[in-house]
């Protein structure tokens, strides 16, 4: 039975914790992806490249259930290497630049925001707007960067 | 109160991943380096700011004493957020309708304010806890330490529902109440009419009556009494959680001890009634005899802190702890012989007794042959000690509100 005057529950259309920590592995995987692709792995996908697509799978999962940890660092670092390494084309970084930022942003919340934890959507619009914007006003240069270079 | 904001890996990943992709791009002249982090250095500079050291502060606001089935609240404030971009709130472990173990809200108003709904389907004690709030700068690259809070408990206490009620015996002593007497003396029910005698009161003259007959006549008439009623609570045994998993029996024997012990003390102070609660297990949660809404408050305020106690204290009760003329009313399981002794004694003291019965219903639907034959070997035994007690005097019955009046009625009418 409910009471009478019981409020409507403020956070009825809050995301959890665990969304974010969702949010943070598939943005990891497809920075690993895309910088695998880039570098010229793209035929071990199909090619029975498990070793490579298991190796994508584990170090996303590790990023989502350890954002408070080196890990996120590490595999962004990783991402990274593997692109200078692999001697992949300039026209890449207009993949890798935003999914780099986003994977920044969403393990830096995710970080702070325990898995069971609730959080108000009108809570992530800053975050997101921020993002937004400085993708709009580095994408421009990162076009005109690829293009020259 | 706390001060001072702490980097996090946040920070230090922006900080590694630009030293990278700028110093790579340095020392091995390949500018895609430096335009892979671009955005994460652009982002991470806008995200820098953080205004001034915080002291993020947090109010509580809740109600220590809250009625089943009644709206209750928690609020949560934190203050003082300045730049703070979310504030995550660590909610006391307290039974709420809505909400989490932690909550994150948008905190760059300045404060803000959290209300949930305590979860007062049950009565009962929720214990006293620590919620907490930290601040979170722009995409979490720092964080406030947190700034706790003591909660304290919450009493939630049992809802009041009136069952039909019954005149209880009156007392043998006392001479106010709302219960009539055979005793002559002060009151208000008329026996007879008199004529007058020296040594009787001039204000007790009827005068309508003096005129009619030409001699001084005078009111007799019957003291008032009240009555009494003890509630006796055998809380040794909550016996549907003492049997979770094993699905013998549904509910809970002393969740309905208590909400018979509810609603007959607010039966029976409504008419005006006297009502005590005797804990046969912790005589510290016992109530003394008294009337009117306090008492009803009193009651209800130790049957909300009602936890198991498997030892019985009370075996028997001295002469002037429960009042002559008493109607004790005991709410046992019946697990045990323990409590048929108590009751034995209760009746050789020449009180009326009624056992109610709330042992939940047993569930013999199982196919579990060995569980099926104990639960009704159980029963066949408890049903005989029952059966003793009937005929030692006890009036043992299960619980049902129209029953108890019932009975109640017809001791008054044997009397």
């Amino acid at each position: 039975m409910t009471g009478s005057g019981a409020t409507a529950d403020p956070l009825a259309d809050a995301l959890s914790g665990t969304t974010l920590r969702v949010l943070l592995g598939a943005a990891t995987a497809a920075l690993l992806a895309t910088v695998l692709t880039g570098v010229g792995m793209a035929p071990g996908w199909l090619g029975g490249g498990l070793v490579m697509v298991a190796s994508v799978v584990v170090a996303s999962v590790m990023v989502g259930r350890h954002p408070d940890s080196p890990v996120p660092t590490l595999v962004s670092g990783a991402a990274v290497v593997i692109y200078v390494v692999g001697g992949a084309p300039v026209g890449l970084v207009l993949a890798i630049g935003p999914l780099l930022h986003a994977a920044h942003v969403l393990a830096g919340l995710a970080a702070v925001v325990p898995p069971p934890a609730r959080i108000e959507r009108p809570a992530l619009r800053p975050a997101l707007r921020r993002w937004a914007t400085t993708q709009a006003a580095t994408f421009p240069v990162l076009v005109v960067a690829a293009v020259l270079l | 109160m706390t001060a001072g904001w702490q980097p996090t890996w946040a920070l230090r990943r922006a900080a590694a991943l630009v030293l990278l992709g700028c110093g790579g791009a340095l020392v091995l002249g390949m500018p895609g380096l430096a335009l892979c982090v671009l955005p994460l250095a652009v982002g991470s500079a806008r995200a820098w700011s953080r205004g001034q050291a915080q002291q993020v502060s947090l109010a509580v606001q809740i109600d220590t004493v809250a009625e089943q089935h009644r709206p209750s609240t928690i609020t949560l404030q934190a203050q003082a957020l300045g730049a703070t971009e979310l504030a995550a709130f660590r909610l006391p472990p307290h039974r709420l309708r809505h909400g989490a173990a932690q909550v994150v809200l948008r905190g760059d108003a300045g404060s803000r304010q959290l209300s949930l709904d305590l979860d007062t389907d049950s009565w009962g004690t929720q214990e006293p806890a620590v919620a907490g709030v930290r601040g979170i700068g722009r995409d979490g690259l720092w964080i406030t330490p947190p700034s706790t809070r003591h909660v304290p408990a919450v009493r939630i206490l049992p809802a009041t529902r009136t069952v039909p009620a019954a005149e209880l015996p009156a007392r043998a002593a006392g001479q106010v109440g709302a219960h009539r007497t055979r005793r002559p003396g002060e009151g208000s029910e008329l026996l007879d009419v008199r004529e007058f005698r020296p040594g009787d009161r001039i204000r007790r003259i009827d005068w309508r009556v003096s005129a009619r007959r030409d001699v001084l006549h005078v009111r007799h008439t019957a003291v008032d009494a009240d009555a009494d009623l003890v509630l006796c609570l055998d809380t040794r045994w909550d016996v549907a959680p003492a049997l979770a998993g094993t699905e013998v029996v549904e509910g809970s024997s002393l969740r309905r001890a208590v909400e018979i012990a509810a609603s007959l003390a607010t039966t029976y102070l409504h008419l005006g009634d006297r009502v005590s609660l005797v804990d046969l297990s912790l005589p510290v949660r016992n109530v003394r005899p008294g009337s009117g809404r306090r008492q009803l408050m009193r009651i209800r305020w130790q049957l909300a802190g009602m936890t198991p106690d498997r030892h019985l204290r009370r075996h028997s009760f001295r002469p002037d702890a429960v009042p002559n003329g008493a109607v004790l009313v005991v709410l046992t399981p019946f697990l045990d012989r323990h409590i048929d002794e108590v009751l034995l004694a209760m009746v050789r003291s020449h009180r009326d007794v009624i056992a109610l019965d709330v042992l939940p219903t047993p569930r013999l639907d199982r196919d579990d042959g060995y569980v099926r034959a104990a639960v009704q070997l159980f029963l066949a035994e408890r049903a005989a000690r029952q059966e003793t007690l009937r005929g030692a005097g006890v009036v043992v019955a299960p619980w049902d509100p129209a029953l108890l009046g019932e009975m109640l009625r017809r001791r008054a009418r044997r009397r």
